[in-house]
Protein backbone atom coordinates (compact mmCIF):
# COMPACT_ATOMS: atom_id res chain seq x y z
CA UNK A 1 0.00 0.00 0.00
CA UNK A 2 1.26 3.44 -0.52
CA UNK A 3 0.92 4.92 2.58
CA UNK A 4 2.39 8.20 1.35
CA UNK A 5 -1.37 9.03 1.05
CA UNK A 6 -3.47 8.94 4.12
CA UNK A 7 -6.99 7.42 4.01
CA UNK A 8 -8.02 10.20 6.62
CA UNK A 9 -7.97 13.06 4.43
CA UNK A 10 -10.01 14.03 1.47
CA UNK A 11 -6.88 16.02 0.05
CA UNK A 12 -4.29 13.63 0.84
CA UNK A 13 -2.53 16.19 3.96
CA UNK A 14 -0.58 14.15 5.98
CA UNK A 15 0.06 15.32 9.55
CA UNK A 16 3.26 17.28 10.69
CA UNK A 17 4.99 14.04 12.56
CA UNK A 18 5.13 11.96 9.15
CA UNK A 19 7.82 14.46 7.86
CA UNK A 20 10.24 12.44 9.93
CA UNK A 21 10.18 9.52 8.27
CA UNK A 22 9.96 10.94 4.84
CA UNK A 23 12.76 10.00 2.11
CA UNK A 24 10.88 12.00 -0.83
CA UNK A 25 12.91 15.88 0.24
CA UNK A 26 12.69 17.04 -3.07
CA UNK A 27 8.56 16.79 -3.31
CA UNK A 28 8.84 18.62 0.64
CA UNK A 29 10.87 21.08 -0.78
CA UNK A 30 8.33 21.52 -4.02
CA UNK A 31 5.38 22.02 -1.27
CA UNK A 32 7.05 24.68 0.52
CA UNK A 33 7.73 26.28 -3.32
CA UNK A 34 4.10 26.15 -3.12
CA UNK A 35 3.58 28.11 -0.76
CA UNK A 36 5.82 30.93 -1.63
CA UNK A 37 6.66 33.67 0.42
CA UNK A 38 3.36 32.64 2.83
CA UNK A 39 5.67 29.39 3.68
CA UNK A 40 7.29 31.54 6.30
CA UNK A 41 3.93 31.96 8.28
CA UNK A 42 2.27 28.85 10.63
CA UNK A 43 -0.32 27.50 9.10
CA UNK A 44 -2.75 28.41 11.61
CA UNK A 45 -1.98 32.16 10.33
CA UNK A 46 -2.52 31.31 7.08
CA UNK A 47 -5.52 30.08 7.85
CA UNK A 48 -6.73 32.38 9.67
CA UNK A 49 -5.55 35.17 6.27
CA UNK A 50 -7.65 33.05 3.96
CA UNK A 51 -10.45 33.54 6.27
CA UNK A 52 -10.44 37.13 5.74
CA UNK A 53 -10.69 36.56 1.82
CA UNK A 54 -13.85 36.48 -0.37
CA UNK A 55 -15.46 33.25 -1.79
CA UNK A 56 -13.98 34.47 -5.64
CA UNK A 57 -10.61 35.49 -3.89
CA UNK A 58 -10.44 32.36 -2.20
CA UNK A 59 -11.02 30.33 -5.00
CA UNK A 60 -8.51 32.10 -6.91
CA UNK A 61 -5.71 31.15 -4.32
CA UNK A 62 -6.88 27.57 -4.96
CA UNK A 63 -5.60 27.48 -8.45
CA UNK A 64 -2.19 28.79 -7.50
CA UNK A 65 -0.37 25.95 -6.46
CA UNK A 66 -1.35 22.06 -5.18
CA UNK A 67 -0.10 23.15 -1.31
CA UNK A 68 -2.78 26.15 -1.86
CA UNK A 69 -5.04 24.39 -3.57
CA UNK A 70 -4.85 22.45 -0.34
CA UNK A 71 -5.51 25.24 2.17
CA UNK A 72 -8.04 27.04 0.10
CA UNK A 73 -10.09 23.99 0.42
CA UNK A 74 -10.05 24.08 4.67
CA UNK A 75 -13.80 23.42 5.34
CA UNK A 76 -13.93 25.60 7.97
CA UNK A 77 -13.44 28.56 4.95
CA UNK A 78 -16.23 27.65 2.78
CA UNK A 79 -18.87 26.43 6.09
CA UNK A 80 -18.05 30.27 6.99
CA UNK A 81 -19.16 31.52 3.31
CA UNK A 82 -21.84 28.91 3.78
CA UNK A 83 -23.71 29.71 7.16
CA UNK A 84 -23.56 33.76 6.06
CA UNK A 85 -25.02 33.27 2.85
CA UNK A 86 -28.17 30.67 3.53
CA UNK A 87 -28.91 31.73 7.18
CA UNK A 88 -32.46 30.07 6.17
CA UNK A 89 -31.00 26.01 5.53
CA UNK A 90 -28.60 24.53 2.65
CA UNK A 91 -28.41 21.22 1.20
CA UNK A 92 -24.90 19.75 2.19
CA UNK A 93 -23.27 18.19 -1.08
CA UNK A 94 -20.43 16.38 0.60
CA UNK A 95 -17.84 19.21 0.92
CA UNK A 96 -18.67 22.54 2.06
CA UNK A 97 -16.62 23.74 -1.45
CA UNK A 98 -19.21 22.46 -3.59
CA UNK A 99 -22.10 23.50 -0.83
CA UNK A 100 -21.43 26.92 -1.21
CA UNK A 101 -21.14 26.68 -5.31
CA UNK A 102 -24.51 24.53 -5.08
CA UNK A 103 -26.78 26.66 -2.98
CA UNK A 104 -25.26 29.96 -3.27
CA UNK A 105 -24.05 30.19 -6.98
CA UNK A 106 -26.36 27.61 -8.18
CA UNK A 107 -23.71 25.82 -10.20
CA UNK A 108 -23.77 22.68 -10.48
CA UNK A 109 -20.08 21.62 -10.01
CA UNK A 110 -18.74 18.27 -8.97
CA UNK A 111 -15.91 19.25 -6.18
CA UNK A 112 -14.00 16.49 -7.12
CA UNK A 113 -10.73 16.58 -4.15
CA UNK A 114 -7.42 16.79 -5.83
CA UNK A 115 -4.60 14.93 -4.04
CA UNK A 116 -1.83 16.65 -2.85
CA UNK A 117 0.00 14.24 -0.62
CA UNK A 118 3.10 15.84 -0.26
CA UNK A 119 1.49 18.84 2.06
CA UNK A 120 2.02 18.19 5.54
CA UNK A 121 -0.12 20.58 8.01
CA UNK A 122 -1.66 19.45 11.50
CA UNK A 123 -3.91 22.26 11.33
CA UNK A 124 -4.95 21.11 8.09
CA UNK A 125 -4.85 17.34 8.79
CA UNK A 126 -7.15 18.54 12.24
CA UNK A 127 -10.13 20.15 10.75
CA UNK A 128 -10.78 18.09 7.62
CA UNK A 129 -11.61 14.53 9.28
CA UNK A 130 -15.27 14.77 9.31
CA UNK A 131 -17.74 17.54 7.95
CA UNK A 132 -18.69 18.34 11.35
CA UNK A 133 -16.54 17.60 13.95
CA UNK A 134 -18.50 18.84 17.08
CA UNK A 135 -22.34 18.33 18.09
CA UNK A 136 -23.90 21.05 19.44
CA UNK A 137 -24.21 20.82 22.87
CA UNK A 138 -26.59 23.35 24.67
CA UNK A 139 -27.02 23.22 28.35
CA UNK A 140 -30.23 23.67 29.84
CA UNK A 141 -29.40 26.39 31.67
CA UNK A 142 -29.38 28.74 28.38
CA UNK A 143 -32.43 26.91 27.76
CA UNK A 144 -34.60 27.71 30.63
CA UNK A 145 -36.98 29.81 28.62
CA UNK A 146 -38.14 26.84 27.01
CA UNK A 147 -39.82 25.34 30.48
CA UNK A 148 -41.69 22.57 27.74
CA UNK A 149 -38.10 21.35 27.71
CA UNK A 150 -36.78 21.08 30.79
CA UNK A 151 -40.10 19.93 32.58
CA UNK A 152 -40.85 17.08 30.32
CA UNK A 153 -38.12 14.17 31.33
CA UNK A 154 -36.96 13.62 34.85
CA UNK A 155 -33.70 11.47 35.73
CA UNK A 156 -34.31 7.50 35.62
CA UNK A 157 -35.27 6.46 39.42
CA UNK A 158 -31.57 4.71 39.60
CA UNK A 159 -29.93 8.24 38.93
CA UNK A 160 -32.51 10.19 41.05
CA UNK A 161 -29.57 11.27 43.73
CA UNK A 162 -27.91 14.65 43.07
CA UNK A 163 -26.08 15.90 46.15
CA UNK A 164 -25.08 18.96 44.22
CA UNK A 165 -28.38 20.63 43.76
CA UNK A 166 -27.76 22.13 47.26
CA UNK A 167 -25.91 24.54 46.37
CA UNK A 168 -28.96 25.77 43.79
CA UNK A 169 -29.51 26.59 40.31
CA UNK A 170 -27.51 29.40 39.89
CA UNK A 171 -24.38 28.75 42.57
CA UNK A 172 -23.77 24.75 40.58
CA UNK A 173 -22.15 24.23 37.74
CA UNK A 174 -23.74 22.80 34.90
CA UNK A 175 -24.97 19.43 35.18
CA UNK A 176 -27.42 19.10 32.24
CA UNK A 177 -27.55 19.09 28.04
CA UNK A 178 -29.38 18.95 25.64
CA UNK A 179 -26.92 16.91 22.76
CA UNK A 180 -27.75 16.90 19.12
CA UNK A 181 -25.05 15.77 16.53
CA UNK A 182 -24.83 14.80 12.85
CA UNK A 183 -22.90 11.36 12.18
CA UNK A 184 -19.60 11.45 12.61
CA UNK A 185 -19.97 14.24 15.07
CA UNK A 186 -18.82 13.22 19.01
CA UNK A 187 -16.52 13.74 21.57
CA UNK A 188 -13.24 12.48 22.29
CA UNK A 189 -11.57 10.59 24.83
CA UNK A 190 -12.04 12.72 28.34
CA UNK A 191 -12.86 12.60 32.27
CA UNK A 192 -16.02 13.95 33.36
CA UNK A 193 -15.18 17.29 35.66
CA UNK A 194 -15.29 17.26 39.67
CA UNK A 195 -15.38 13.54 39.76
CA UNK A 196 -19.15 13.11 38.73
CA UNK A 197 -20.92 10.35 37.14
CA UNK A 198 -23.18 10.60 34.59
CA UNK A 199 -26.15 9.46 32.45
CA UNK A 200 -26.87 9.66 29.12
CA UNK A 201 -30.40 8.42 27.19
CA UNK A 202 -30.42 8.47 23.57
CA UNK A 203 -33.76 9.84 22.35
CA UNK A 204 -33.58 9.45 18.62
CA UNK A 205 -30.59 8.23 16.64
CA UNK A 206 -27.64 6.21 17.75
CA UNK A 207 -24.50 6.78 20.21
CA UNK A 208 -21.60 4.22 19.95
CA UNK A 209 -19.37 4.05 23.66
CA UNK A 210 -16.19 3.33 24.63
CA UNK A 211 -15.53 3.64 28.39
CA UNK A 212 -12.12 2.62 29.98
CA UNK A 213 -11.79 2.47 33.93
CA UNK A 214 -9.85 5.06 35.43
CA UNK A 215 -6.39 3.64 35.97
CA UNK A 216 -6.40 2.07 32.03
CA UNK A 217 -4.82 4.97 29.55
CA UNK A 218 -7.30 4.76 26.20
CA UNK A 219 -5.05 3.79 22.95
CA UNK A 220 -4.24 7.30 21.50
CA UNK A 221 -4.34 8.99 24.57
CA UNK A 222 -1.43 10.41 26.57
CA UNK A 223 -1.51 13.08 29.36
CA UNK A 224 0.93 15.87 28.83
CA UNK A 225 4.56 15.58 31.26
CA UNK A 226 3.00 18.25 33.79
CA UNK A 227 -0.01 16.03 34.03
CA UNK A 228 -2.28 18.69 33.42
CA UNK A 229 -3.63 18.49 29.49
CA UNK A 230 -4.85 15.16 27.50
CA UNK A 231 -2.85 14.70 24.58
CA UNK A 232 -4.98 13.38 21.24
CA UNK A 233 -6.27 13.75 17.88
CA UNK A 234 -8.55 16.57 17.39
CA UNK A 235 -11.84 15.00 16.57
CA UNK A 236 -13.66 11.61 17.52
CA UNK A 237 -13.20 10.32 13.92
CA UNK A 238 -9.72 10.43 13.52
CA UNK A 239 -8.92 8.61 16.62
CA UNK A 240 -11.66 5.93 14.45
CA UNK A 241 -9.31 5.80 12.06
CA UNK A 242 -5.79 5.52 13.60
CA UNK A 243 -6.72 3.37 16.53
CA UNK A 244 -10.24 1.61 16.79
CA UNK A 245 -8.53 -1.78 14.92
CA UNK A 246 -5.64 -1.62 16.86
CA UNK A 247 -7.72 -1.55 20.16
CA UNK A 248 -9.42 -4.74 18.77
CA UNK A 249 -5.67 -6.49 17.82
CA UNK A 250 -4.85 -5.81 21.46
CA UNK A 251 -6.72 -8.50 23.68
CA UNK A 252 -4.92 -6.71 26.73
CA UNK A 253 -6.00 -3.61 26.42
CA UNK A 254 -9.55 -4.57 24.84
CA UNK A 255 -10.27 -6.45 27.47
CA UNK A 256 -10.64 -3.59 29.69
CA UNK A 257 -12.89 -1.23 27.30
CA UNK A 258 -16.42 -1.15 27.35
CA UNK A 259 -18.37 -1.08 23.98
CA UNK A 260 -21.37 -0.62 23.16
CA UNK A 261 -24.37 1.31 21.10
CA UNK A 262 -27.27 2.88 22.47
CA UNK A 263 -30.13 2.87 20.79
CA UNK A 264 -32.64 5.57 21.17
CA UNK A 265 -34.86 4.86 25.22
CA UNK A 266 -31.87 3.25 26.12
CA UNK A 267 -29.27 4.83 28.53
CA UNK A 268 -25.70 4.72 28.96
CA UNK A 269 -24.01 5.18 32.97
CA UNK A 270 -20.67 6.70 33.29
CA UNK A 271 -19.07 6.04 36.18
CA UNK A 272 -17.11 8.84 37.80
CA UNK A 273 -13.91 8.78 36.50
CA UNK A 274 -14.52 6.55 33.71
CA UNK A 275 -12.39 7.85 30.29
CA UNK A 276 -15.14 7.49 27.52
CA UNK A 277 -15.42 8.55 23.92
CA UNK A 278 -18.60 8.90 21.79
CA UNK A 279 -19.59 8.74 18.33
CA UNK A 280 -23.15 9.67 16.59
CA UNK A 281 -23.82 6.94 13.91
CA UNK A 282 -27.24 9.08 12.97
CA UNK A 283 -28.13 12.08 13.51
CA UNK A 284 -28.76 11.98 17.15
CA UNK A 285 -30.15 13.73 19.84
CA UNK A 286 -29.97 13.02 23.33
CA UNK A 287 -29.87 13.94 27.07
CA UNK A 288 -27.52 13.37 29.92
CA UNK A 289 -26.92 14.90 33.44
CA UNK A 290 -24.09 14.66 35.62
CA UNK A 291 -24.09 14.17 39.32
CA UNK A 292 -23.10 13.28 42.72
CA UNK A 293 -24.19 10.50 44.62
CA UNK A 294 -23.57 9.13 47.94
CA UNK A 295 -21.23 6.67 45.71
CA UNK A 296 -18.56 9.59 44.37
CA UNK A 297 -18.84 12.32 47.36
CA UNK A 298 -15.89 11.45 49.33
CA UNK A 299 -14.12 10.78 45.48
CA UNK A 300 -14.91 14.54 43.87
CA UNK A 301 -14.59 16.28 47.75
CA UNK A 302 -10.75 14.90 47.39
CA UNK A 303 -11.13 15.91 43.74
CA UNK A 304 -12.46 19.73 44.84
CA UNK A 305 -9.87 20.01 47.70
CA UNK A 306 -6.54 18.61 45.99
CA UNK A 307 -7.24 19.06 42.11
CA UNK A 308 -5.71 15.86 41.66
CA UNK A 309 -6.25 14.18 38.86
CA UNK A 310 -4.71 17.45 37.26
CA UNK A 311 -6.12 16.63 33.97
CA UNK A 312 -9.58 16.55 35.05
CA UNK A 313 -11.70 19.48 34.74
CA UNK A 314 -12.82 21.92 37.47
CA UNK A 315 -16.06 23.05 36.83
CA UNK A 316 -17.99 26.05 38.91
CA UNK A 317 -16.01 28.31 40.95
CA UNK A 318 -12.79 28.07 42.42
CA UNK A 319 -14.34 27.67 45.96
CA UNK A 320 -16.66 24.80 44.82
CA UNK A 321 -15.05 22.68 47.62
CA UNK A 322 -16.01 25.00 50.81
CA UNK A 323 -19.27 25.65 48.80
CA UNK A 324 -20.43 22.23 48.39
CA UNK A 325 -19.34 21.25 51.53
CA UNK A 326 -21.09 24.34 53.13
CA UNK A 327 -23.98 23.66 51.67
CA UNK A 328 -24.49 20.12 52.37
CA UNK A 329 -23.47 20.55 55.88
CA UNK A 330 -26.51 22.87 56.44
CA UNK A 331 -29.03 20.90 54.08
CA UNK A 332 -28.02 17.14 54.29
CA UNK A 333 -25.24 16.58 57.50
CA UNK A 334 -25.89 13.25 57.82
CA UNK A 335 -24.47 12.49 54.51
CA UNK A 336 -21.33 14.03 55.46
CA UNK A 337 -21.19 12.69 58.73
CA UNK A 338 -21.34 9.06 57.01
CA UNK A 339 -19.42 9.84 53.94
CA UNK A 340 -15.96 7.97 54.09
CA UNK A 341 -12.60 10.26 54.99
CA UNK A 342 -10.84 8.85 51.50
CA UNK A 343 -12.40 7.84 48.19
CA UNK A 344 -12.57 3.70 48.38
CA UNK A 345 -10.58 2.99 45.25
CA UNK A 346 -13.30 -0.34 45.13
CA UNK A 347 -14.96 2.65 42.94
CA UNK A 348 -14.42 1.20 40.39
CA UNK A 349 -11.91 -1.77 40.80
CA UNK A 350 -14.82 -3.81 41.94
CA UNK A 351 -15.73 -3.58 37.99
CA UNK A 352 -12.26 -4.41 36.60
CA UNK A 353 -10.89 -6.94 39.55
CA UNK A 354 -7.61 -7.85 37.87
CA UNK A 355 -5.83 -5.10 36.66
CA UNK A 356 -2.56 -6.29 34.71
CA UNK A 357 -1.48 -3.02 33.96
CA UNK A 358 -1.55 -2.26 37.38
CA UNK A 359 -0.11 -4.57 38.73
CA UNK A 360 3.50 -3.28 38.70
CA UNK A 361 1.38 -0.01 40.50
CA UNK A 362 1.98 -0.01 44.41
CA UNK A 363 -0.01 2.83 44.87
CA UNK A 364 -3.61 0.64 44.27
CA UNK A 365 -2.89 -1.66 47.07
CA UNK A 366 -1.54 1.12 49.39
CA UNK A 367 -5.35 2.37 49.76
CA UNK A 368 -6.38 -0.20 51.62
CA UNK A 369 -4.26 0.25 54.56
CA UNK A 370 -6.82 3.32 55.29
CA UNK A 371 -9.89 2.59 56.63
CA UNK A 372 -12.80 4.39 55.87
CA UNK A 373 -13.43 7.33 58.57
CA UNK A 374 -16.53 7.99 59.86
CA UNK A 375 -16.02 11.85 59.75
CA UNK A 376 -14.93 13.40 56.89
CA UNK A 377 -15.48 17.49 58.42
CA UNK A 378 -11.72 18.15 58.50
CA UNK A 379 -10.11 19.00 55.86
CA UNK A 380 -6.40 19.36 57.37
CA UNK A 381 -5.78 15.62 56.16
CA UNK A 382 -6.35 15.58 52.25
CA UNK A 383 -5.57 12.52 50.81
CA UNK A 384 -2.83 11.70 48.67
CA UNK A 385 -2.85 11.63 45.25
CA UNK A 386 -2.16 7.87 45.14
CA UNK A 387 -5.28 7.57 48.03
CA UNK A 388 -7.67 8.20 45.75
CA UNK A 389 -6.48 7.18 42.38
CA UNK A 390 -3.39 6.16 40.01
CA UNK A 391 -2.83 6.19 36.48
CA UNK A 392 -0.87 3.58 34.71
CA UNK A 393 1.19 5.09 32.14
CA UNK A 394 1.62 1.84 30.17
CA UNK A 395 3.15 3.51 26.86
CA UNK B 1 -1.17 56.32 40.03
CA UNK B 2 2.76 56.45 40.12
CA UNK B 3 4.13 59.66 38.19
CA UNK B 4 7.90 57.77 37.25
CA UNK B 5 7.13 55.79 34.56
CA UNK B 6 8.57 52.30 34.55
CA UNK B 7 11.14 51.42 31.82
CA UNK B 8 11.95 47.63 30.95
CA UNK B 9 14.58 46.61 28.83
CA UNK B 10 14.41 44.27 25.69
CA UNK B 11 16.79 42.82 23.80
CA UNK B 12 16.30 41.84 19.99
CA UNK B 13 17.88 38.79 18.22
CA UNK B 14 20.95 40.62 17.05
CA UNK B 15 21.69 42.16 20.08
CA UNK B 16 20.06 45.65 20.30
CA UNK B 17 18.52 46.88 23.41
CA UNK B 18 15.70 48.71 23.68
CA UNK B 19 14.47 50.51 26.65
CA UNK B 20 10.41 51.02 26.90
CA UNK B 21 8.00 51.83 29.34
CA UNK B 22 6.09 49.26 30.42
CA UNK B 23 2.82 50.68 29.58
CA UNK B 24 3.89 50.12 26.01
CA UNK B 25 5.54 47.35 25.96
CA UNK B 26 2.62 45.66 27.92
CA UNK B 27 0.76 45.58 24.61
CA UNK B 28 2.23 42.36 24.27
CA UNK B 29 0.64 39.72 26.62
CA UNK B 30 3.75 37.41 26.12
CA UNK B 31 5.94 40.04 27.87
CA UNK B 32 3.08 41.59 30.28
CA UNK B 33 2.51 38.14 31.68
CA UNK B 34 6.32 37.43 31.85
CA UNK B 35 6.37 40.58 33.88
CA UNK B 36 3.99 39.55 35.81
CA UNK B 37 5.44 36.14 36.76
CA UNK B 38 8.34 37.36 37.85
CA UNK B 39 7.40 40.24 39.61
CA UNK B 40 8.15 43.66 37.83
CA UNK B 41 11.59 44.77 38.14
CA UNK B 42 13.52 48.08 37.76
CA UNK B 43 15.28 48.87 34.63
CA UNK B 44 18.79 48.40 35.69
CA UNK B 45 17.96 44.66 36.05
CA UNK B 46 19.01 42.23 33.02
CA UNK B 47 17.25 42.52 29.46
CA UNK B 48 14.75 40.60 27.97
CA UNK B 49 15.28 38.42 25.85
CA UNK B 50 13.66 38.21 22.50
CA UNK B 51 15.75 35.56 20.39
CA UNK B 52 13.29 35.56 17.13
CA UNK B 53 12.78 39.24 17.13
CA UNK B 54 15.52 41.00 14.85
CA UNK B 55 15.76 44.84 16.12
CA UNK B 56 14.41 46.02 13.19
CA UNK B 57 10.95 44.50 13.64
CA UNK B 58 11.03 45.30 17.05
CA UNK B 59 11.54 48.52 16.13
CA UNK B 60 8.68 48.45 14.48
CA UNK B 61 6.10 46.88 17.18
CA UNK B 62 7.22 49.92 19.15
CA UNK B 63 6.39 52.07 16.96
CA UNK B 64 3.30 50.67 16.74
CA UNK B 65 2.43 49.93 20.41
CA UNK B 66 3.47 53.92 21.09
CA UNK B 67 0.86 54.99 18.72
CA UNK B 68 -1.88 52.69 20.38
CA UNK B 69 -0.92 52.96 24.08
CA UNK B 70 -4.17 54.90 25.04
CA UNK B 71 -6.30 52.27 22.94
CA UNK B 72 -9.03 50.67 24.98
CA UNK B 73 -8.20 46.66 25.26
CA UNK B 74 -10.00 45.07 22.46
CA UNK B 75 -12.86 42.50 23.12
CA UNK B 76 -11.44 39.39 23.62
CA UNK B 77 -15.03 38.48 21.27
CA UNK B 78 -14.15 36.19 18.06
CA UNK B 79 -16.51 38.05 15.76
CA UNK B 80 -14.48 41.49 16.04
CA UNK B 81 -12.13 39.73 14.26
CA UNK B 82 -14.15 39.32 11.37
CA UNK B 83 -14.21 42.78 10.74
CA UNK B 84 -12.94 43.73 6.89
CA UNK B 85 -12.70 47.25 7.58
CA UNK B 86 -10.07 49.24 5.40
CA UNK B 87 -7.18 50.42 8.50
CA UNK B 88 -7.36 54.04 8.99
CA UNK B 89 -4.95 57.01 9.70
CA UNK B 90 -1.59 55.64 11.16
CA UNK B 91 -2.51 52.13 10.68
CA UNK B 92 -3.05 52.87 7.09
CA UNK B 93 0.35 54.68 6.82
CA UNK B 94 2.31 52.10 8.88
CA UNK B 95 1.53 48.44 6.48
CA UNK B 96 1.73 50.57 3.22
CA UNK B 97 4.49 50.47 1.19
CA UNK B 98 5.78 47.83 3.82
CA UNK B 99 8.09 45.49 2.16
CA UNK B 100 6.88 41.85 2.35
CA UNK B 101 9.52 40.65 4.49
CA UNK B 102 9.68 43.19 7.25
CA UNK B 103 5.44 42.65 6.93
CA UNK B 104 5.74 38.63 7.10
CA UNK B 105 8.37 39.12 9.90
CA UNK B 106 6.02 41.76 12.22
CA UNK B 107 3.46 39.04 12.02
CA UNK B 108 5.43 36.21 13.18
CA UNK B 109 6.50 38.72 15.77
CA UNK B 110 2.83 40.20 16.73
CA UNK B 111 2.06 36.45 16.82
CA UNK B 112 4.87 35.48 19.14
CA UNK B 113 4.69 38.88 21.34
CA UNK B 114 0.80 38.54 21.40
CA UNK B 115 -0.41 41.61 20.30
CA UNK B 116 -4.10 41.14 19.16
CA UNK B 117 -4.15 44.22 17.21
CA UNK B 118 -1.35 44.15 15.20
CA UNK B 119 -1.56 40.54 13.69
CA UNK B 120 -4.93 41.46 12.92
CA UNK B 121 -3.65 44.78 11.10
CA UNK B 122 -0.78 43.05 9.50
CA UNK B 123 -2.95 39.86 8.32
CA UNK B 124 -5.55 42.12 7.03
CA UNK B 125 -3.06 43.81 4.82
CA UNK B 126 -1.59 40.37 3.61
CA UNK B 127 -5.14 39.17 2.88
CA UNK B 128 -5.70 42.27 0.77
CA UNK B 129 -3.01 42.12 -1.03
CA UNK B 130 -4.32 38.60 -2.56
CA UNK B 131 -7.88 40.36 -2.78
CA UNK B 132 -9.41 41.09 -6.09
CA UNK B 133 -6.43 39.07 -8.01
CA UNK B 134 -6.74 36.29 -10.84
CA UNK B 135 -4.13 33.08 -9.85
CA UNK B 136 -1.33 34.07 -11.72
CA UNK B 137 -1.29 37.67 -9.95
CA UNK B 138 -1.00 35.77 -6.50
CA UNK B 139 1.78 33.56 -7.97
CA UNK B 140 3.60 36.82 -8.85
CA UNK B 141 2.49 38.86 -5.79
CA UNK B 142 4.32 35.99 -3.35
CA UNK B 143 6.72 33.88 -5.52
CA UNK B 144 4.31 31.17 -5.48
CA UNK B 145 5.61 28.33 -7.93
CA UNK B 146 3.12 26.39 -9.93
CA UNK B 147 3.45 23.23 -9.35
CA UNK B 148 0.09 21.41 -11.02
CA UNK B 149 0.12 19.22 -14.02
CA UNK B 150 -0.94 20.54 -17.16
CA UNK B 151 -4.66 18.28 -16.56
CA UNK B 152 -4.38 19.17 -13.01
CA UNK B 153 -4.75 23.23 -13.27
CA UNK B 154 -7.06 22.50 -16.27
CA UNK B 155 -9.32 20.93 -13.90
CA UNK B 156 -9.35 23.16 -11.23
CA UNK B 157 -9.70 26.32 -13.36
CA UNK B 158 -12.73 24.47 -14.88
CA UNK B 159 -14.26 23.44 -10.94
CA UNK B 160 -13.77 27.46 -10.24
CA UNK B 161 -14.36 28.97 -13.93
CA UNK B 162 -17.26 30.72 -12.63
CA UNK B 163 -14.15 32.91 -10.94
CA UNK B 164 -14.11 34.69 -14.23
CA UNK B 165 -17.62 35.91 -14.35
CA UNK B 166 -18.61 39.77 -14.41
CA UNK B 167 -19.90 40.16 -10.93
CA UNK B 168 -18.39 38.60 -7.47
CA UNK B 169 -21.22 36.90 -5.62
Amino acid sequence: MDNSVMAGHPYGVQPEGNLLTTIDRKAIGQAQAGLGLLALLPHELLLDILSRLDPRSLACVAQTSRSLYAFAHAPDLWKAFVIRACPHGFQFRGSWKETYTHNVLGLAIRHIPLLCPHVYSDALYATASAPFSSPCKSTFNTLAKLPALTESWSPPTLFDQDLMAVLGETLRPDYRWLLVGPPGSGTNFHVDPNYTAAWNTVVIGRKLWLLFPPDILPPGVAISEDGCRVLQADNVTAWFEEYYEQLHEDSDLSMHAVETICQPGETVFIPAGWWHLVLNLEVTVAVTQNYVSEANLPASLDFLASGIPAYMNHAGPPDLHTRFRTALQQQQPHILTQCPKRAKTSLWSQWNAPLPNVNNSPEIGSTASHAPQKDCDSTKDTPTPQGTFSFSFAS
Amino acid sequence: MTTSEKFVKLRSSDDKEFEVPVKIVGMSVTIKNMLEDLGLGDSDESPIPLPNVSGSILEKVIEYCTEHQHDDPQPDDDLAHVDNDEPEGFDAEFVRDMDQGTLFHLILAANFLDIKSLLDLTCKHVASMIKNKGPQEIRDQFNIRNDFTPEEEERVQKENDWTNSGSNP
